[in-house]
């Protein structure tokens, strides 16, 4: 379902480029631009792909930067415990209301927000205001995540947004999103997005070949093979983390010398090597090096003589279990090496083939944010880790995270770049550093 | 030498002519020139003190590692930066066997800047600590998406059009060949600036043709030869380096093949010897993309449109529209070895993207690198791992020689 998001974002561009602005050929207008994913096409709506249909009320460039977007500016009182929105005016939802303060309280509480940074959210004249018992530093970083955009259900039950694209119609398994004419964000450039779903990577690649798509996955494992057959590919930056997630409190890993056995018996760079071809990095970290600058201070390396001495201290320890996020045939793959790892410190676990509790949990998750502090914020959330928002500091974040890894319940192993594949008549696709994408640039080479 | 920029280029360990890395690591040298070692103290100091509160006083073992855009060059000036607040905070550096404490400092960087990270270790205890520097200096940070980053560095500048330069080692002396419409000049380095040491000027009974083309290229027997439109200049083979110029239409090096130009035009005929199969329509630059058993060649038409031939065939590469007339081949040991680099459509400022071509297709695998003015030169350097690119700044009245290389990695 992410990729699918991924595919649609992927689908977009960002004002890089803008050097080009007088280049002998302009941008076209017109034509529908052909994705294709694995997933259901329905379930765009749940992802980042939302930020072609919906805004947030701020953005990130791609240096971390918070930039305007819905709001327009924005303060904190309070040690940061109480911020203030103002919001951009003039615009509307593509039902045609108006967006104001009520439609953004009325978005953001639509939902229960156990994880959300506020305690509460509020109209306060033309503003909104977020109020929380903790200061929350990172809190316009944070409401430039997709999970906060906003949304409102039209007349008929649909779910509008402010973008400059509208849901239009669903049928025979694609989802088809149009142009929005008088969108605040401008026209794009083509007409509609047409997003073909469950769609095997194989018919994808065909299709991309052949002219029947122009934009199609290329998940990281696939990535030496699509450049192998010269695809034309767009690279994210490595944002997708995978790492083991330990329920500390079962019995089998109570004790923390059998969690950091299993961390240090663990070899990352099979992983990195065989699994994924080299595309990526081997981490240690909870957030990448292009982000942080200190991952590497964070050992990776196995220390399997250190792992078997860890777990020689622990009396008959029992059996421990792993689970793969859904049917992710990759995280399968790793957790077969995992098993295979653990088993060379003495450590027994089993994969488990039915859905249930388990110890281990390997997952891949998506860090959106380009600001290291909202990006710790999001990927501890996302892991279920249980943390306070790290002071916007470098150093801060880092200690914060050490003191977090140091309880072994969370085990960072890759990192990896999101990618997809383009046909020729696709111009100007570009994806942002977290892969996502912001703007809709993009355009058809042969549309009038 | 008087009215020129200048930078210091560093010593090289072969005696063939050859030029890239050089350029590359004299224009840092250059860059990094302005910012003199009180650039550094400031984090430094910051830095010691975090590593003075986490170790006390006494002895430490010192290393520093680099793994961010900072020149190598600058890395000895860190150091001693960090030494010397290290000992301001009552450290006393040692050698490893004879500390209590070893310090591991990582220049790294993030999107924001440059992090400078120090392990302190005690024992079997590491602690760490993390500060971020401002990013200073005209290195290009990673631009998110493309694989690779285009890097340029100052070389030299002078008042009249420069049409190609070079680095060349003769002997135990480095010296910077430069090639304008009137005269190969020879510059000795003096450790910080370039010194004239014999201009020799160029004689021609023909005029020549307006937007004058010039390029520089190994000699066979001799350490190098200048090409110009009807003009050919050959230097010695040995120190001292003279050059003398002749009449001659002999067709231009364009790396295996020799291209006739139009002496009276400023392109290329398309005639190519050996030869690669059909000639190529007229040019104004071309680049070879080596392939297993075959070069395809990718050019600027004069007609306007990017073209590609593989000797039998040519093709129109349409998706080049916003191609500059300006392109130049760069072998290194990034993506697959080779990426063009190509200048800008259109007037005014100017830059360079590097594609590459795995099939038929160019697909750009860098950022823009911008430049403030339009290129009027750009060539493949003699040792092919990077490119010269010259810019005429308009502002400052100057032509300015940059040499761009490609990183790889993001």
């Amino acid at each position: 379902m992410r990729r699918t998001a991924f595919l649609l974002l992927a689908a977009s561009s960002v004002f890089l480029f803008s050097s080009f602005a007088n280049a002998r050929t302009r941008p076209r207008q017109g034509g529908t631009l052909r994705v294709e994913t694995q997933a259901d096409a329905s379930r765009w709506m749940t992802s980042p792909v939302r930020m072609l249909v919906f805004d947030s009320l701020t953005q990130l460039d791609d240096t971390g930067k918070v930039l305007p977007r819905l709001a327009i500016r924005w303060d904190s009182q309070s040690d940061d415990r109480r911020w203030q929105f103002w919001l951009r005016p003039g615009v509307r939802f593509h039902d045609g209301t108006p967006l104001s303060a009520a439609t953004i309280v009325q978005s953001l509480t639509a939902q229960p927000c156990s994880a959300c940074p506020w305690g509460s959210v509020h109209v306060a004249g033309e503003a909104v205001v977020f109020e929380s018992e903790s200061p929350m530093p990172e809190l316009p970083a944070l409401l430039a995540n997709s999970r906060y955009a906003i949304t409102r259900r039209d007349e008929s039950g649909n779910i509008v947004g402010t973008g400059p694209f509208r849901y239009a119609t669903n049928s025979n398994g694609a989802i088809t999103l149009a142009a929005v004419d008088d969108s605040w964000r401008a026209r794009p450039f083509v007409n509609a997005i047409e997003l073909r779903g469950s769609r095997s990577l194989r018919d994808q690649w065909m299709d991309v070949s052949v002219g029947r798509a122009d934009v199609v996955e290329v998940p990281a494992e696939w990535l030496r093979r699509a450049q192998q057959e010269h695809m034309r590919l767009l690279t994210s930056r490595d944002t997708d983390l995978i790492a083991i997630v330990i329920d500390e409190k079962d019995p089998a890993v109570q004790d923390s010398r059998l969690r950091e056995a299993l961390a240090l018996s663990l070899d990352r760079a099979a992983l990195f090597n065989v699994v994924f071809q080299k595309q990526g990095e081997t981490t240690a970290s909870l957030l990448p090096n292009w982000l942080t600058g200190y991952s590497f201070a964070f050992p990776a390396a196995p220390n399997l003589a250190r792992a078997k001495e860890l777990r020689s201290q622990v009396e008959r320890p029992q059996e421990m279990t792993l689970s793969v996020d859904g049917n992710d045939p990759v995280l399968q793959l790793m957790a077969d090496r995992v098993v295979l790892n653990a088993r060379d410190a003495g450590i027994v676990v089993r994969p488990l083939t039915a859905p249930g509790h388990s110890t281990l949990h390997l997952t891949r998750i998506h860090v959106e944010e380009t600001n290291v502090a909202a990006a710790f914020v999001d990927a501890t959330e996302q892991l279920g880790a249980i943390t306070t928002p790290p002071a916007d500091d470098l150093s801060a974040v880092f200690h914060q995270e050490q003191d977090l890894l140091a309880k072994h319940t969370i085990v960072p192993l890759l990192y990896t770049p999101r990618a997809i594949a383009y046909s020729p008549r696709a111009h100007d696709l570009k994806l942002s550093s977290d892969g996502a994408v912001r703007e809709a640039d993009f355009w058809l080479e042969d549309a009038k | 030498m008087t009215g020129n920029d200048y930078n210091s280029p560093q010593r090289m360990t072969f005696n063939k002519v050859f030029f890239g890395l050089l350029l590359l690591v004299t224009g840092a040298a250059q860059i990094y020139a302005a910012a003199p070692e009180t650039t550094w103290a400031q984090p430094a100091t910051r830095l010691a003190k975090e590593i003075a509160n986490i170790a006390g006083p006494g002895t430490a073992a010192l290393t520093v590692s680099n793994q961010s855009t900072i020149p190598e060059s600058e890395v000895p000036a860190i150091r001693r930066a960090i030494e010397a607040q290290l000992r301001v905070n009552g450290i006393a550096l040692r050698s490893a066997e004879n500390a209590a404490t070893t310090v591991n400092v990582t220049l790294s960087e993030n999107l924001q800047g440059w992090v400078w990270v120090a392990g302190v270790q005690q024992g079997s205890e590491v602690r760490v600590a993390i500060i971020p520097v401002e990013r200073v200096g005209s290195v290009t940070p990673t631009q998110p998406g493309p694989t690779m980053t285009l890097k340029k560095t100052f070389v030299f500048a002078q008042p009249t059009p420069i049409l190609d330069f070079s680095t060349i080692h003769a002997g135990s002396e480095t010296h910077l060949v430069v090639l304008d419409g009137s005269n190969v000049s020879l510059y000795r380095s003096t450790g910080s600036k370039y010194e004239l040491e014999e201009a020799f000027p160029i004689v021609h009974s023909r005029a020549y043709p307006r937007d004058l083309r010039g390029r520089l290229a190994i000699g066979k027997d001799h350490l190098f030869d200048a090409y110009l439109p009807g003009v050919m200049c050959s230097s010695s083979a040995t120190t001292p380096i003279t050059v003398t110029c002749r009449e001659s239409d002999d067709p231009w090096p364009l790396s295996t093949q020799r291209a006739l130009y139009n002496s009276a035009r400023n392109y290329f005929t398309g005639a190519l010897a050996p030869g690669i199969g059909k000639p190529l329509s007229p040019f104004f630059t071309a680049a070879d993309l080596p392939r297993s058993n075959y070069a395809l060649w990718i050019f600027t038409a004069v007609d306007g449109s990017v073209r590609e031939s593989d000797g039998m065939n040519e093709r129109r590469v349409t998706s080049a529209s916003d191609w500059g007339s300006d392109i130049a081949a760069v072998h290194d040991t990034c993506g697959l070895g080779t990426q063009v680099l190509v200048s800008a459509a259109g007037d005014g400022s100017d830059s360079l993207r590097a594609f590459e071509v795995p099939d038929r297709e160019p697909v750009l695998v860098s950022s823009a690198l911008g430049f403030d003015f339009p290129i009027t030169a750009l060539w493949t350097s003699m040792d092919t791992t990077t490119a010269n690119a010259v810019v005429h700044n308009t502002t400052g009245g100057r032509y300015e020689a940059y040499s761009v290389s490609v990183a790889c990695g993001q």
